[in-house]
């Protein structure tokens, strides 16, 4: 569809429960509730699933070789852009979701407990590895944004002020 | 900014879990009381927090949103394990805030609320850009315009909406045409500036 607006083309439909979508020069690509990794041609045309059989996949990002996504039951995983075997990058993360790629590292944050302060911001190397924890007591993180050396969220606030008290931040990659 | 007179739903397919309007505690309890069927989302997911190792290296400070500190990161570049990281918070008592995009000059975020604010990544007041636009779950931005999805209410769509970066009237780009009850894939802008963001336009939505 154009920028401004035109006839909305559908390119696929019945799909489950699409979480997350992000495109690249050539593809759309979007994770789903039932864990699937999905990709399709920016005009359209078959649907080529990537992966499958994970929890339910959350936060998505894409770069020259790869798909992440964040699974709820904890985890980072990736697969190629063309298919093949998924790997896991990070288990035991607590409800991980929006996530970001760049050219050397992944970015997400941690929801923790919904409503709670138990969110974090984190970082890994894309090729897997230890994770660093960039910011921790945060009110339920639920999305970010990267820049060239910055990472930005948004803090959907905590449920004991009825989640009035959302927040911004950044933080230096 | 008015209301928009048809709220509109971008996944309409029913699930738990999503963000409340939150119009008062008990709403936002509800919206986070989870069943068993909710084990597939997130919130449900209750695990020991891994990072509690690392709360230490993080230290947030709550800088007044006019005056950010520096982060300080001297190791950041050589060793990702060990942060020195300082948060600065650029935005505070924001309602819900539930997606967030970037550009060179300023953040921007949608809110579960139903406002568009942005502020300078330097600090300062922020800008609230477009107000009372629904139940809001998905931004991004490009070069020229602000676009959100407008998840609204579960029985009556949902719509696409851009603005000029500066602000003026939303106009909306994509109102569905579909049966609420059947999902699809979602019609998404993203940045142009930035590698990847993640914009989810339908973020367990009730």
């Amino acid at each position: 569809m154009p920028l401004t607006g035109g006839a909305v083309t559908t390119l696929a439909a019945g799909l489950v429960l699409t979480n997350a979508i992000v495109v690249d020069a050539s593809s759309v690509y979007w994770v789903a509730n039932d864990g699937s990794v999905a990709k399709m041609g920016l005009g359209g045309g078959a649907v080529t699933t990537l992966a499958t059989g994970t929890a339910g996949a959350q936060g998505i990002a894409v770069d020259a070789s790869s798909v992440y996504w964040t699974t709820a039951d904890g985890s980072v995983r990736s697969v190629p852009l063309g298919g093949g075997t998924p790997a896991t990058l990070a288990t035991g993360q607590s409800n991980p979701n929006g996530l970001a790629v760049d050219a050397t590292d992944l970015y997400w944050v941690n929801v923790g407990t919904y409503g709670g302060s138990n969110g974090s911001v984190n970082r890994m190397l894309k090729t897997g590895g230890p994770v660093a924890t960039l910011a921790s007591a945060q009110s339920t993180p639920i999305a970010l944004s990267i820049e060239a050396t910055r990472v930005y969220w948004a803090n959907a606030g905590t449920q004991a002020a009825s989640y009035a008290d959302g927040s911004v931040s950044w933080v230096a990659k | 900014m008015s209301p928009l007179p048809l709220l509109v739903v971008l996944c309409a397919t029913a699930v738990t879990g999503c963000f409340s309007p939150s119009s008062g505690g008990a709403a936002a309890d509800a919206s986070f009381d989870l069943g068993a069927a909710d084990a597939l989302f997130d919130v449900s997911v209750d695990q020991a927090p891994v990072d509690a190792p690392d709360d230490t290296r993080a230290d947030v400070v709550d800088a007044a949103s006019d005056a950010p500190a520096e982060a300080a990161v001297p190791d950041a570049a050589t060793d990702h394990q060990v942060d020195a990281a300082t948060a600065v918070v650029l935005a505070t008592q924001q309602k819900q805030p539930t997606s967030i995009a970037v550009d060179a000059t300023r953040v921007y975020w949608a809110s579960w609320g139903g406002t568009i604010v942005a502020v300078d990544i330097g600090g300062g007041a922020a800008t609230t850009l477009a107000a009372g636009q629904g139940t809001l779950n998905a931004i991004a931005v490009d070069t020229s315009s602000v676009y959100w999805a407008n998840q609204a209410l579960p029985s009556s769509g949902g719509a696409v909406e851009q603005m000029p970066l500066g602000g003026g009237t939303p106009t909306t780009v994509a109102a569905p045409t579909r049966s609420p009850s059947t999902p699809r894939a979602s019609t998404g802008a993203t940045t142009a500036t930035l590698p990847t963001i993640p914009t989810a336009l339908c973020r367990r939505c009730r």
